[in-house]
């Protein structure tokens, strides 16, 4: 090869290059089809991992549903279950049928029993099928239709009452003790300074007050008792006046515990009343709660007619509570007014309420002839306007 | 044949149209001249109709046709302007139910001031509280304040209640329209066999099958009259006619 020059070849070499070339070119078209053949394995693959993935998404799903139908079947069990205790009611019910047919049964059979040995004396020959067969479609006496129970009805609606306003709770009563006390507090350090003079000024305030706060506190929700109820009312009948009489239970409540009070601060100060005044005090008290009641049933039934009647009420009880002698002593007005202010009637059981409690004396008749009359006059109107319009309340509503 | 359970004859009401009513002290002391000569809507004009014992009478009516008063008529909600109204025996109404609880207190006690309302001694109420719940399906709400309930579980507990008071004669205002499909097939059993134990019922519907299905006897109400009463099959026909022939005319509820 000493022959060579650069740029020249030997024929030998192009050879040699050539041949070189062409098994380059086989190379790469061998890797070419190399490189296709995995391209298409992989494609295989990612094909096998979708699949495979869709297979996880269908058992997903399907453990899913499995998870649903144990849901369903575990709500079916409960259904049954209800099913069954509604079943059970049912047999009950049926039994009572069957009990009082069997009676009917044993009633008529006496019944025939009684009437065939004497047919031609007593019972005429066609009488008997005719009673028998009114006895047989007599109305079957299902669940023995018992009366209202009306204590029970009551005693639920006081609780309802006692539930909604406190709460249920001890803690939500004894708050609304505070307002009265805190009344009582500002009022007894406030004015026994004006009324210094006054014998008993401090008592006589707290008698008072504990009154006073029963009349308005029971005149107000005496007056929305219907209105408070109005959703009973349009779901059933039952006497309309369960819910005037009760909802006086939690005033009377808390006029019970100040009563309480009253006397344990009267006994502290050594001025417990005797038995005969003691016994005049509780007849006021009862006086007020008759007073309270009628007005309760009059109202309850006029403020279905006339919405606004509450607020005017408010307005009413601001007023006389500076009418009422509350926080002064009657003998602060003149002598020639004290007749008009009497027939307010809060003014009448308020004096009564002291000449007992605070006087420990039995109030003359004088007293207790009007107190009496307004007892009367209220309940009296009181029910009569009641009995009027309570048989159109749910109308109203 | 004797006395019927419920014996209607030639009732009337009419009620006041609210916006010519004088509501409030301080409208009736600024015009007291202004008398109220209310323009008055008659619901019901004249009906008369009877039910046997152990019947049940089905009551169609497009809404406002004066349905559910006449319903509340028999239950001595309301009183009749006119005619007579005869009962023979204690009755349960089952109306109103969505609405009229004491939305603060809880479900226990809800039954129980319902309960003894509607007749229940109050003994008898409390032994049934486990049931009532049971049967609404609503054990584990049982102290939940009423407020927080969904209208649909408030009609389930009012039905519960309602049908464990049941007394001689049931009214029923579209009872199988509420509820999910269990609470329904509940109702549907429990009222088969109220009636199968000699109960007197009426049941008011808009519903074609409940009136077919459970009525012995139908009738369809409008414009305060009785616009047909016999078997269920014709008194439906009638209703579906009544509801093509004015769609647009019912506008007050029910």
């Amino acid at each position: 090869m000493a022959t060579d020059r650069p740029g020249e070849f030997s024929p030998e070499q192009v050879a040699k290059l050539e041949a070189d070339l062409a098994y380059r070119v086989r190379e790469v078209e061998t890797l070419n089809a190399d490189v296709a053949e995995l391209t298409a394995a992989l494609a295989t693959r990612a094909r096998e991992i979708e699949k495979l993935n869709a297979d996880v998404a269908e058992l997903t799903t399907a453990l899913a549903a499995r998870g649903a139908e144990v849901a369903e079947l575990d709500a079916s069990v409960a259904e049954l279950k209800r099913a069954l205790a509604t079943r059970s009611h049912e047999v009950t019910d049926l039994a009572r049928v069957v009990d009082a047919r069997t009676r009917q049964a044993a009633e008529l059979e006496r019944a025939i029993f009684a009437a065939s040995p004497a047919p031609e004396s007593t019972v005429a020959p066609t009488g008997t099928p005719a009673n028998a067969a009114a006895v047989r479609s007599a109305p079957t006496p299902l669940a023995a239709a018992p009366r209202l129970d009306y204590l029970g009805a009551a005693w639920t609606l006081v609780r309802t009452d006692f539930r909604i306003r406190y709460h249920g709770t001890l803690g939500g009563f004894l708050w609304a003790l505070a307002k009265p006390v805190a009344m009582i507090g500002v009022l007894a350090s406030v004015f026994s300074w004006l009324f210094a003079a006054t014998p008993d000024y401090r008592l006589n305030l707290l008698v008072g007050i504990v009154l006073w706060d029963f009349f308005a506190e029971g005149s107000r929700t005496g007056m929305l008792s219907l209105l408070a109820k109005a959703h009973l009312i349009g779901k059933t009948a039952f006497p309309r006046w369960l819910l005037v009489v009760t909802s006086l239970a939690t005033p009377l409540l808390t006029l019970a515990v100040f009563t309480g009070g009253l006397l344990a601060v009267l006994a502290l100060a050594g001025r417990l009343p005797g038995p005969g005044p003691l016994a005049a005090f509780f007849g006021a008290q009862l006086a007020l709660l008759s007073i309270v009641l009628g007005l309760a049933f009059a109202t309850s039934v006029v403020v279905l007619r006339y919405r606004d009647l509450n607020q005017v009420w408010d307005v009413v009880l601001q007023a006389g509570f500076f009418l009422a002698p509350v926080v002064y002593p009657l003998s602060a007005v003149p002598e020639s007014l004290r007749p008009w202010l009497m027939l307010w009637p809060p003014t009448a059981v308020l004096e009564y309420a002291r000449a007992a409690a605070v006087g420990a004396r039995v109030p003359e008749f004088a007293t207790a002839g009007p107190l009496l009359a307004m007892v009367l006059l209220s309940l009296g109107a009181g029910i009569a306007l009641y009995r009027r319009h309570a048989p159109a309340a749910a109308e109203y509503l | 044949m004797t006395e019927p359970a419920i014996a209607v004859d030639a009732v009337s009401k009419a009620f006041p149209l609210p916006e010519a009513r004088m509501r409030t002290v301080r409208e009736a002391v600024l015009h007291p001249w202004r008398s109220g000569a209310p323009s008055r809507l008659q619901v019901l004009d004249a009906i008369s109709f009877e039910v046997g014992r152990g019947e049940t009478l089905g009551i169609m009516g497009r809404n406002g046709s004066g349905k559910s008063t006449l319903l509340k008529l028999l239950a001595g909600i309301y009183r009749p302007d006119s005619g007579r109204i005869a009962v023979g025996g204690p009755v349960t109404p089952i109306l109103e139910l969505g609405v009229g609880w004491s939305q603060d207190l809880d479900a226990v006690d809800n039954i129980l001031l319902l309960g003894t309302l509607m007749g229940l001694p109050l003994a008898e109420a409390q032994a049934a509280i486990p049931e009532i719940l049971a049967f609404a399906s609503l054990e584990r709400f049982a102290r939940v304040p009423l407020k927080h309930y969904s209208s649909g579980m408030a009609v389930r507990l009012a039905y519960s209640v309602a049908f464990r008071a049941a007394r001689d004669i049931l009214l029923l205002d579209e009872v199988f329209a509420v509820g999910d499909v269990g609470f329904r097939s509940r109702c549907e059993e429990r009222f088969r066999s109220l009636r199968r134990s000699g109960r007197t019922m009426i049941v008011v519907s808009h519903d074609p099958r409940t009136i077919r299905d459970f009525c012995d006897r139908a009738l369809v109400i409008d414009a305060g009259r009785i616009q047909r009463e016999g078997d269920p099959a014709g008194v439906v026909e009638r209703y579906l006619e009544l509801v093509a022939q004015a769609p647009q005319a019912a506008g007050a509820s029910a």
